[in-house]
């Protein structure tokens, strides 16, 4: 390079204009107020955290066996999850949205429903705070939501009509509540409309609500009822016509004056050729007295019947009853262990009959139909209760059996509960030991008891709702049986984690899978072929608590 | 997320500081250069320039007091002559002024050096025992009758930048990313994910002021959470080459444009090693490899070292960068690991990705 090509500094600073390096440092700044405004909007985008959803621990589950799927609760995050199984050893997961603050969950009796009643936001104070609703949900295997009804109070108790026609919420959780308003709730149907109804009360409370099969009145149609049990009356509601005024039978009173509580109700429909005798059956505590209602005639015009009340004595305190059917006729049978007798009233005439019991038994169940040996027009009866002795009681003549015969059984243990099985083993009932050790099935067709006994307490058992099977687990264990009803082989079990709870559904290639749920450290299910269970072939879904959530 | 935040603000923090650090830096720079350093080079030249304009009517009174000789004796040692040729006659620098040629050209700028070196200083002496006179009316002066001209001490800041370009660059810094891909949110308290890198590459001089440089990373992310109380836990790792496209403002700071394609690999857990098993990535897929591309824009700043691009010395920068990140989406089936039960069926995850707008800091090594 030459000299003369140098150019002075001067020369340029002699100019009156910004320097080229001069620039070149403004244009730095400029870049570096960039990169702080930059790192701002980056650090605001910092504050946006995740979906909370992520953040919510699973309550303790609340699972609920269903025909064709498990419900699992997920109440933390207002949601429940249907595991449903399409193949063998596959489990999927569909997550539907439930009310907030769910309060009570319960399935129909044949598992097709599901009813979660919740409250919503309490107290509202906005116009699109959640109300109280009841949302049903069809839980075959293909779970939907089957409609959704909104209510104006959180009702915290459901009554489920076993022929699936009526849901009943009741007693609320507000400030004021009227204990005996009644909501009713149709099931069918497109309409989502309460019904509400408020029962005449003398100061009591509903503690149990029944729905009665279907009755024959002396005016008008046969219709159901709805029997509300309080503490102190019993009132029938005509589930044919919810505004008619219902009908309140008081109890009687004890020598104090007050009422005495009502504890069973039983009811009959009597001959179904005669439209005047469908009877009810009131059991009351602590009292020989036995209140028999009769379904008659009224006087009123506008009434299609008439209760027609009757007290009658069963010579002891009765610890059940129950209308049956003898070769005399319609009975009411009341057993009065402390006697170690049952008695049979007529309810036509109130006149009664002892029946003298070898040993002291406090339930019983009507197994005439299960039964091949069935005494003609008279009903077979199994006893148990607080002995270790069951009896087979027959209400009629038999080739075999004499009349009103008791035939008793030692069984070793004292039975606490019966469970049916349904068909195609009908004939067989599950007795369940009170203290856990063992069981038996009884065979109702041979009269034949087989005890299984179980490796320690605590166990418990269900029966599978096709009859087909019975499932042995203990909370948390991972042992647990199959018990083939076929055959009464128990097959073995063994998975990990513990069990914490079994269940038994349908399958969507139409078999049968069980699923073995637990709960330690979140949420997860095992499962099985439930028809050809094998520890070795199970599949595992961990974390049950994540799906829906992805 | 609380530790996301503090890890933000941090960054954020050093962020600020560096851009004080390089406010100041820079101001100290522009006032060195402008107020203390520049102005009196400027002035020194001006002054240099002076006896330029001065010199004829020195030269021309010298006859009147001196002789020449005498007046090439007196002028020689002057500091005012520090551009001058040492030795030569101070006559002699008035009618040539001498501008201090550097080799570079281009803007550079003499410095004013004060005295002649030892050669000079001996020549000096010769020509002080062995007067040589030289006809200046002539004006016709070989060149071999000049002493070669002094070599000016150099700016490294007036180097061209084509010296500066070249070199070897090792950095290491941290990213945060904002990462809004639901799929994340199992791992992500805050959608914001830091990851640390080291970079190595080599910077190539294409024309003045601008060079590109291709580099390797090599990075990882580690972030945790919970997922419904259960702990949860990803870790990230990319591999990238990228090409890095750099224009010098000045010798101390470039700006750069940054493409990097690479590969991103994934690995998660979720839970706990207890009875109902922790879970990891299916053994038969540990982890997730994607696609990976940064873009990025960036300004570094030298922090330490010289101008002087001549000199292979190491150099300190500090950059900073802000771009856009597009990731591949990565599917993780977790399965439960060996400890726990049996037959597990993997749980296929929510599709994730890491794409998103960035903010990245750290510090460079050059040499």
């Amino acid at each position: 390079m030459k000299r003369n090509e140098l150019q002075l500094p001067s020369q340029a600073h002699l100019k009156n204009e910004m320097r080229p390096d001069q620039k070149h440092r403004a244009s730095s700044r400029r870049l570096l107020v960039m990169s702080l405004c930059l790192a701002g909007v980056l650090s605001s985008l910092a504050c946006e955290s995740r979906d909370p959803k992520w953040d919510v621990r699973p309550d303790e589950a609340e699972t609920v066996g269903l025909l064709g799927s498990v419900a699992l609760m997920d109440s933390a995050m207002d949601r429940v999850l249907f595991l449903t199984s399409p193949q063998a050893q596959k489990l999927e997961a569909k997550a539907f949205p439930v009310g907030l603050d769910v309060l009570n969950v319960e399935a129909s009796k044949d598992g097709e429903l599901l009813f979660v009643l919740s409250a919503g936001v309490q107290p509202r104070l906005d116009e699109g705070d959640e109300r109280p609703q009841l949302i049903v949900f069809r839980g075959g295997m293909e779970p939907a939501e089957e409609k959704r009804f909104q209510l104006d109070d959180p009702l915290q108790k459901l009554a489920i009509d076993p022929e699936g026609e009526w849901v009943i919420a009741y007693q609320s959780d507000a400030t004021v509540t009227n204990a005996n308003e009644l909501v009713f709730l149709p099931v069918p149907g497109d309409s989502t409309d309460p019904i509400p109804k408020t029962i005449r009360s003398f100061g009591g409370a509903p503690e149990e609500i029944i729905f009665t099969d279907e009755m024959t009145v002396p005016s008008g149609p046969a219709r159901r009822f709805v029997i509300v049990r309080t503490d102190r009356d019993v009132t029938m509601i005509d589930l044919s016509d919810l505004d008619a005024e219902e009908v309140t039978i008081p109890m009687p009173e004890d020598d104090s004056d007050n009422a005495i509580e009502p504890l069973q109700v039983v009811f009959d429909e009597g001959d179904p050729e005669e439209t005047d005798d469908s009877r009810l059956a009131v059991r009351l505590k602590d009292s020989s007295d036995v209140v028999l209602l009769e379904l008659g005639p009224s006087f009123e015009n506008d009434k299609d019947f008439a209760v027609v009340p009757n007290i009658v004595d069963v010579g002891g305190i009765p610890s059940t009853i129950d209308f049956v059917r003898t070769d005399g006729g319609l009975r009411l049978a009341a057993l009065v262990p402390g006697a170690e007798r049952a008695t049979l009233i007529d309810p036509a005439s109130t006149a009664g009959e002892t029946v003298s019991l070898s040993h002291r038994f406090d339930r019983m169940t009507r197994i005439t139909s299960l039964v091949d040996d069935t005494p003609d027009g008279g009903d077979v009866a199994l006893l148990w209760g607080r002995s270790t002795q069951i009896a087979f009681w027959s209400l009629g003549s038999t080739s075999s059996t004499p009349y009103r015969s008791v035939d008793s059984t030692e069984l070793g243990v004292i039975i606490s509960e019966v469970l049916d099985v349904p068909a195609p083993n009908q004939h067989l009932k599950v007795l369940l030991s009170e203290s856990g050790n063992s069981f038996f099935v009884l065979d109702l067709r041979n009269r034949e008891s087989f005890p299984l006994d179980t490796r320690g307490a605590g166990f418990s058992v269900q029966v599978s709702r096709d009859g087909q099977r019975l499932w042995v687990t203990r909370p948390a264990s991972q042992d647990f049986s199959m018990v083939d009803l076929s055959n009464l082989h128990p097959a073995e079990l063994h998975i990990e984690p513990g069990v914490d709870g079994l269940f038994d559904i349908e399958r969507g290639d139409g078999g049968r899978s069980a699923i073995a749920f637990h709960e330690i450290e979140g949420w997860s299910a095992t499962v099985l072929d439930a028809e050809a269970p094998d520890s070795v072939k199970t599949a595992y879904y961990p974390a049950l608590e994540l799906k829906g959530l992805f | 997320m609380r530790t996301m935040k503090t890890t933000i603000a941090l960054s954020a923090a050093l962020l600020s500081v560096s851009t004080l650090w390089a406010s100041s830096t820079l101001a100290q720079s522009g006032a060195a250069e402008a107020g203390e350093d520049k102005r009196p080079r400027i002035r020194l030249a001006e002054e240099t320039a002076k006896p330029s304009t001065e010199a004829p009517s020195e030269a021309a009174t010298a006859p009147q007091g001196s002789s020449p000789p005498e007046a090439a004796a007196t002028a020689a040692p002057q500091p005012a002559s520090e551009t001058a040729v040492p030795g030569t006659p101070e006559s002699e620098v008035g009618t040539e002024p001498s501008t201090g040629l550097g080799p570079a050209g281009g803007t550079a700028e003499v410095e004013a050096t004060g005295a002649p070196d030892a050669e000079g200083e001996s020549e000096a002496a010769e020509d002080k025992s062995q007067p040589r006179v030289i006809d200046i009316s002539k004006r016709e002066i070989a060149e071999e009758d000049l002493p070669p001209p002094a070599e000016p001490k150099i700016r490294g800041s007036q180097l061209p930048f084509t010296y500066h370009l070249n070199h070897v660059d090792v950095s290491g810094g941290f990213r945060v990313v904002g990462t809004p891909s639901a799929g994340l949110e199992p791992f992500l308290v805050d959608p914001v994910l830091v990851d640390g890198y080291v970079r190595g590459g080599m910077a190539f001089a294409v024309t003045d002021r601008i060079a590109v440089a291709p580099h390797l990373e090599l990075g990882g992310a580690s972030t945790s959470a919970t997922v419904r109380g259960m702990s949860s836990q990803l870790d990230k790792t990319h591999l990238s080459l990228g090409l890095e496209g750099r224009y010098h403002f000045i010798h101390r700071m470039f700006g750069y444009v940054r493409v990097a394609p690479g590969l991103e690999f994934v690995s998660a857990s979720i839970g706990d090693d207890g009875d109902s098993g922790e879970l990891v990535n299916d053994n038969k897929r540990p982890g997730s490899v994607a696609f990976g591309l940064d873009a990025a824009l960036g300004a570094s700043l030298r922090l330490f070292g010289s101008d002087d691009g001549r000199k292979r010395k190491p150099r300190l920068w500090v950059f900073a960068e802000g771009g856009y990140r597009v990731s591949g989406d990565h599917t993780l089936s977790m399965v439960v690991d060996g400890g726990g039960p049996r037959r597990a069926v993997p749980i296929e995850l929510a599709p994730l990705d890491f794409s998103g707008g960035f903010f990245s800091t750290g510090l460079m090594a050059s040499f």
